[in-house]
């Protein structure tokens, strides 16, 4: 799908919650999950938005119109009669027939020979039409199509653990759907249930000549021809080679034996007999042994029995996708039924054979070999885990409608029984989501029901508004800490139960506004060794956000937000915030000067509760600020490199009268960071609740080396000096909060070297003269598939920890992931990963051993073992594939033909438009 | 047709040398030869009589060719070839040397072609195969069979 | 120490269209930047511009960076990625399809879950404006409009 560029009306605003201008608490989602605020917008139907599938969303392949590719021959010299395409009645242009001669009578007899020579050569020379689209060869399996929700879907994020809240654990490991809803305008027809080949229409091979060669032709003119000695029969895009051979006109039948060989569309298959009806296209084939092209897969059988144009049938039939020579795995079957119209295989009496090692057997398998998202078995996963036993996870996708999909896994655990996690996935013209419900009905261990569910919509509503539920919700508050296999999972605290309704518009040329209704609530499952106070509900709350740049060269913002907190224990009641503000930006190309202007008014109406009144206490002070900047630059060599290096001081100064605050609850406002992005605002407090006293300036010195060749970033150093000329008195006595404050941050990021890059931070208080807060980060990255990371993090009196993970690829088949989470000051392990991956030609094999923190002293550890064939188990998702994307910078190379870097997610289906 | 036995034999030609003595005839030059519905056309022809008055001719030509009626059925079998044989008595054509026979629009290629009109029986013999006598060609024989039309009467000449 | 003032901006087309995901504010952040820094005049459709800067797809996601002891999360790690292009009037790549990927760091703690939504909306926003600035300054990196 080429992007659509065409810029929509400037009314109509695609309903995209608009990433709120200013501050104060927007309503932008953040919590556990990722900002719901979220930006993923994209100008063409194209869902997922990192550049990878970018690339991957190319239009469906079309499935080849039936190529006439006959497989060369050497010796065979053909010319494609001049009949190619014969007229309606088949009466040859190019023969001169009997009775055309015979009018000529006069004409000298040489003429009427030429005519005919010429003729003949004509008549000689079939041209071979090689028309094979793909290299005809067994390598090359159909790449998978990654899986995203593709629109306008949230973003699964590279990292299931942004997911939302609805990550699921399907199986045991946190499977993302991997499969590719797609919604056609019309509804794309699904492959998969259209019968017959799509493409040019297709001459029947019935009215096409029939070519024989041999050592030896006998036979009755119009009746039968027997070839002897090296016979061969082409046909259209079929071509059968045997010793002796024999065609009967009337019945279009073909019998060959010995050494048969047929060739068509790829495919060969060999046998000893074959009896064939070219016009009808079936016949059988003895003692076969195959090789498929577009399943990539081989093997032998008692009978082959074609039916019809696509169709193969076996008789107790060996299948396996490994080459020629590589017997790693094969399928046996009593009959199996390859049908190349939907890329489908069903086999029946399946009994798996791995390394010479019997696996498993079934009754009845379906499979497909196609990209096409086929309802069936995904890869199984088993493993043990402390919490759960021994686990065999069955996932089954089924694909519904090309926007509709449903993955349904029967997880067996052996000291919890057996669960059912289902997910259903939906895409429509306006809206797209996920319903997702996990069922325990029996906890062998705590002999009880237990189920968790996540429901996520997203709409869009048409002319600017639009609107977003997020529904989570678990039985019990140990169910991700005894059921849940992964960090993201395993630490969840407060469970998102969100709606949102939201209308955007334009103001003018730059102007926005923005409206947006929420009622947010948590279902908070505490950890009994360290409960924490359960958040505030807000029930609901509405804001109003405008945005008017450049009204007689300044810019007004408006923040209106009205909002009713309630709490079980703590004070609850409605604030209503009113915070406009005016700023009147100078700018020139080498700096600006900002100064800036806002009253902000707080309006309480709060309940009683316990001793304390009823009271409506109000606060309003004004806030400002000059934002000032210059930008000098200059041009170096470094290690023989031109940049250009960029100077950029900057000043912020801030005045912000006192008011107590002591009397005003705190429902939203938290202490931030102290970083380059908060310390150049006006608030150190996140939220509406505390606005701190000020009368500081902010000194910030930034340099960037930027290659004048691209423009791009290559190295960023950065310092910050916050100078207050009076103590402040606005604190949060929020727990756990620090009421130290750093004021010196420095910061590098970017390449030191060509494969090494750093990203570190450091926060140091002057007055205790100590360091608050360190965090670095280096990285190694040779190549892609190769990466190290190293990091150190240290909070003073929050954490103090040592972070390293390894993507390794030892060679063409050999992979290795790992990642240790070690905190010096609990002196334990917080999360340790270790994952194998073997990628042979046909086959996967994935080990993870895994060791999590899910409470305080509650640990998990789990290892795990994946089998993935290539071409019939298709992958649902590998249990390394959430573990990877934990490791910055990991490359995915799948193992199901997917390129080495930018390749998709093996095994992945999209939802798309 | 099989009634072509025991038709006269006409032939014409531009010139004709006759050697009575072993009742051998040469003719050059757009050689005629017609019995029956069986025409052989061909730029030189050597004819022998036997006792009983069966002939045997070769032609050779820049392909020479000849054509007949199948028998009972409004069709013709034609063939080329750089020498041909034939025997009046066998009502037997050989064909030798990028021989080609076709029936309706049904084509067969070879080095030697061999077709009994009696029994309407051809055989095609490829150049390595010691039936043909020193045809040495890559020894392949082809054939086309143009698809038939299935409801037009399998007989009738498509026009 | 060789420092001068950074110079007007030279960018290669005297019009420019910014297709930008509507409703994004990654659009107005640009335009205002190519308004204040460059001679450049931002137009309302690709057809009358020299040169057309697409902002393909804008994501941020949000994923654990530590944990505590208890297995609870006191950092997240936002990462912001626009993948953008720019073509000129007869559609060739002036840049090609690529990415900027950003990142930064906000401490956690569960008990404030409701407060740091404003601290990460901060942290967004700055990401957004400090990618706009890269995406303008590789603009000016383009040397002709009509690159061949």
């Amino acid at each position: 799908e080429t992007p659509s560029t065409e810029s929509k009306n400037k009314q109509e605003r695609v309903a995209r919650p608009a990433q709120k201008e200013t501050n104060g608490n927007k309503p932008v989602l953040i919590d556990t999950e990722p900002i719901r605020g979220r930006h993923e917008y994209e100008t063409e139907a194209k869902g997922d938005a990192d550049l990878r599938s970018s690339s991957v969303i190319s239009a469906e392949e079309r499935p080849d119109n039936l190529p006439e590719s006959i497989r060369p021959k050497p010796q065979q010299n053909y010319t494609s009669p001049a009949v190619k395409n014969a007229p309606a009645k088949n009466e040859p242009t190019v023969g001169v027939s009997a009775v055309d001669a015979e009018h000529k009578e006069n004409q000298p007899v040489t003429a009427g020979v030429e005519s005919v020579a010429e003729h003949a050569l004509h008549e000689g020379e079939p041209a071979l039409r090689t028309t094979t689209k793909r290299p005809s060869g067994i390598a090359a399996t159909p790449p998978q199509e990654g899986s995203r929700l593709a629109m306008p879907g949230p973003e699964m994020g590279k990292n299931r653990f942004a997911r939302t809240e609805t990550d699921q654990i399907r199986g045991h490991f946190e499977q993302e759907s991997d499969f590719k809803l797609r919604l056609g305008g019309q509804v794309e027809p699904d492959t998969g249930t259209r019968v017959g080949v799509a493409g040019a229409p297709v001459e029947s091979a019935k009215n096409k000549p029939i070519f024989v060669a041999a050592d030896r032709l006998q036979g009755h003119p119009g009746r039968d021809i027997e070839a002897i000695g090296k016979a061969e029969l082409t046909n259209g895009d079929q071509f059968i080679s045997a010793d002796r051979m024999k065609y009967y006109e009337t019945t279009e039948d073909a019998e060959a034996e010995g050494a048969v060989r047929v060739e068509q569309r790829g495919d060969i298959l060999e046998g000893s007999r074959l009896k064939f009806n070219l016009a009808s296209k079936t016949g059988e084939l003895s003692q076969p042994s195959y090789q498929l092209k577009d399943a990539s897969s081989r093997g032998s059988a008692d009978l082959l029995r074609f039916e019809g144009e696509n169709k193969y049938r076996l008789q107790h039939a060996t299948y396996t996708t490994c080459p020629a020579g590589d017997e790693s795995w094969f399928i046996q079957v009593t009959n199996i039924v390859l049908d190349n119209s939907t890329k489908t295989g069903t086999a029946r009496g399946v009994k798996l054979t791995f390394k010479d090692v019997p696996l498993f057997y079934t009754p009845w398998m379906s499979f497909s070999y196609g990209k096409e998202r086929k309802s069936g078995l995904l890869a199984p996963t088993y493993g043990t885990n402390v919490k759960t036993g021994l686990e065999l996870t069955l996932p089954f996708y089924w694909n519904i409608a090309p926007n509709y999909d449903a993955t349904i896994s029967a997880r067996m655990m052996s000291k919890r029984g057996v669960a059912l996690n289902n997910e259903f996935r939906y895409l429509t013209k306006y809206s797209s989501g996920t319903a997702l419900l996990d069922v325990l009905p029996y906890d062998l261990d705590t002999k009880h029901n237990r189920w968790r569910t996540s429901f996520w919509h997203d709409q869009n509503l048409t002319n600017g508004w639009w609107s977003r539920l997020d529904y989570n919700r678990v039985s019990d508050d140990n169910y991700f800490r005894d059921l849940g296999n992964n960090l993201n999972l395993t630490s969840r605290t407060n469970l998102l139960q969100q709606g949102v309704v939201g209308y955007n518009r334009n103001l003018g040329e730059e102007g926005t506004l923005s409206l947006t209704a929420m009622a947010q609530q948590f279902q908070t499952i505490q950890d009994p060794l360290a409960t924490i106070v359960a958040p505030y509900k807000r029930l609901p709350q509405a804001t109003l956000i405008i945005n008017k740049p450049n009204v007689f060269g300044a810019d007004f913002n408006f923040l209106g937000s009205g909002t009713n907190f309630s709490h079980p224990t703590l004070v609850s009641g409605q604030r209503l915030v009113l915070f406009p503000s005016v700023s009147y930006p100078m700018q020139s190309a080498f700096g600006y000067i900002t100064p800036k202007i806002g009253i902000h008014h707080t309006r309480y109406y709060l309940d009683a509760l316990g001793t304390s009144p009823e009271s409506n206490p109000t606060r309003t002070l004004p806030l400002f600020s000059v934002d000032t900047g210059v930008m000098l630059d200059r041009n170096i060599a470094l290690r023989g490199e031109q940049f250009t290096q960029t100077l950029e001081p900057r000043l912020f100064y801030v005045y912000v009268p006192f008011r107590d605050q002591s009397s005003l609850p705190n429902f939203d406002s938290a202490k931030t960071d102290f970083s380059f992005a908060q310390m150049l605002t006006e608030n150190r407090f996140s939220g509406s609740d505390r606005i701190n006293d000020a009368n500081q300036v902010t000194f910030a010195l930034t340099s960037r080396l930027i290659e004048p060749g691209s423009g791009k970033e290559r190295l960023r150093l950065a310092v910050g000096q916050q100078v207050s000329f009076t103590d402040r008195r606005i604190s949060l006595d929020a727990p756990n909060t620090i009421s130290r404050r750093p004021d010196f941050i420095a910061a590098v990021s970017g390449f030191i070297t060509p494969t090494i890059s750093t990203d570190s931070s450091m926060q140091f208080d002057q007055r205790m003269f100590r360091t608050e807060v360190v965090r670095s980060g280096l990285s190694y990255r040779p190549e892609p598939g190769k990466v190290i990371n190293v990091g150190y993090r240290f909070t003073r009196d929050v954490l103090h920890q040592v972070d390293a993970s390894s993507q390794w690829r030892w060679a063409e088949k050999w992979q290795t992931v790992a990642r240790i989470n070690y905190s010096l000051q609990d002196h334990r392990i917080l999360e340790g990963l270790a994952g194998l991956e073997y990628n042979s030609c046909c086959w996967s094999l994935r080990f993870v051993v895994q060791h999590l923190t899910t409470a305080t002293q509650r640990t998990t550890t789990a290892a795990f073992l994946q089998l993935e064939l290539n071409g019939l188990m298709q992958i649902g998702s590998n249990p390394l594939q959430v573990l990877q994307r934990s490791i910055p910078g990991y490359t995915q190379i799948g193992s199901q033909g997917s390129s080495p870097v930018e390749g998709p997610q093996s095994g992945e289906h999209r939802l798309s438009q | 047709e099989k009634a072509d036995r025991d038709q006269p034999v006409h032939l014409e030609a531009d010139r004709a040398t006759v050697q009575d003595a072993n009742k051998l005839a040469t003719f050059t030059g757009n050689v005629v030869l017609t019995q029956g519905t069986l025409i052989i056309r061909a730029d030189k022809m050597t004819v022998k009589e036997d006792t009983n008055g069966f002939q045997h001719a070769t032609a050779f030509g820049n392909l020479a060719s000849f054509r007949q009626k199948r028998d009972g059925k409004d069709e013709y079998v034609e063939g080329w070839s750089e020498r041909m044989e034939y025997d009046s008595k066998a009502d037997k054509v050989e064909l030798f040397k990028k021989a080609k026979l076709r029936r309706g629009q049904d084509e067969v290629y070879g080095d030697y072609i061999s077709y009994d009109a009696i029994n309407e029986f051809f055989q095609v013999i490829g150049g390595n195969n010691q039936t043909a006598p020193q045809a040495r060609s890559e020894g392949r024989v082809r054939a086309v069979i143009q698809p038939k039309k299935k409801e037009q009467n399998p007989n009738a000449e498509s026009r | 120490c060789g420092f001068q003032l950074r110079g007007q901006a030279t960018l290669p087309f005297e019009t420019l269209f910014i297709s930008a995901p509507a409703g994004h504010p990654i659009g107005t952040d640009l335009k205002r930047l190519v308004k204040a820094g460059t001679k450049t005049r931002i137009v309302g459709e690709a057809k009358t511009a020299q040169a057309t800067l697409e902002i393909i797809s804008v994501t941020n996601d949000k994923e654990i960076m530590s944990v505590s002891g208890g297995g609870r999360v006191r950092e997240f790690e936002l990462r912001y990625r626009v993948s953008f292009r720019l073509i000129n009037a007869k559609g060739v790549e002036l840049i090609p399809t690529n990415e900027i990927a950003l990142r930064r760091i906000i401490p956690f703690t569960d008990a404030q879950v409701v407060a740091k939504e404003g601290e990460e909306a901060m942290l967004v926003r700055e990401m957004q404006g400090d990618s706009a600035a890269q995406i303008v300054r590789r603009m000016e990196a383009v040397k002709t409009a009509s690159a061949q």
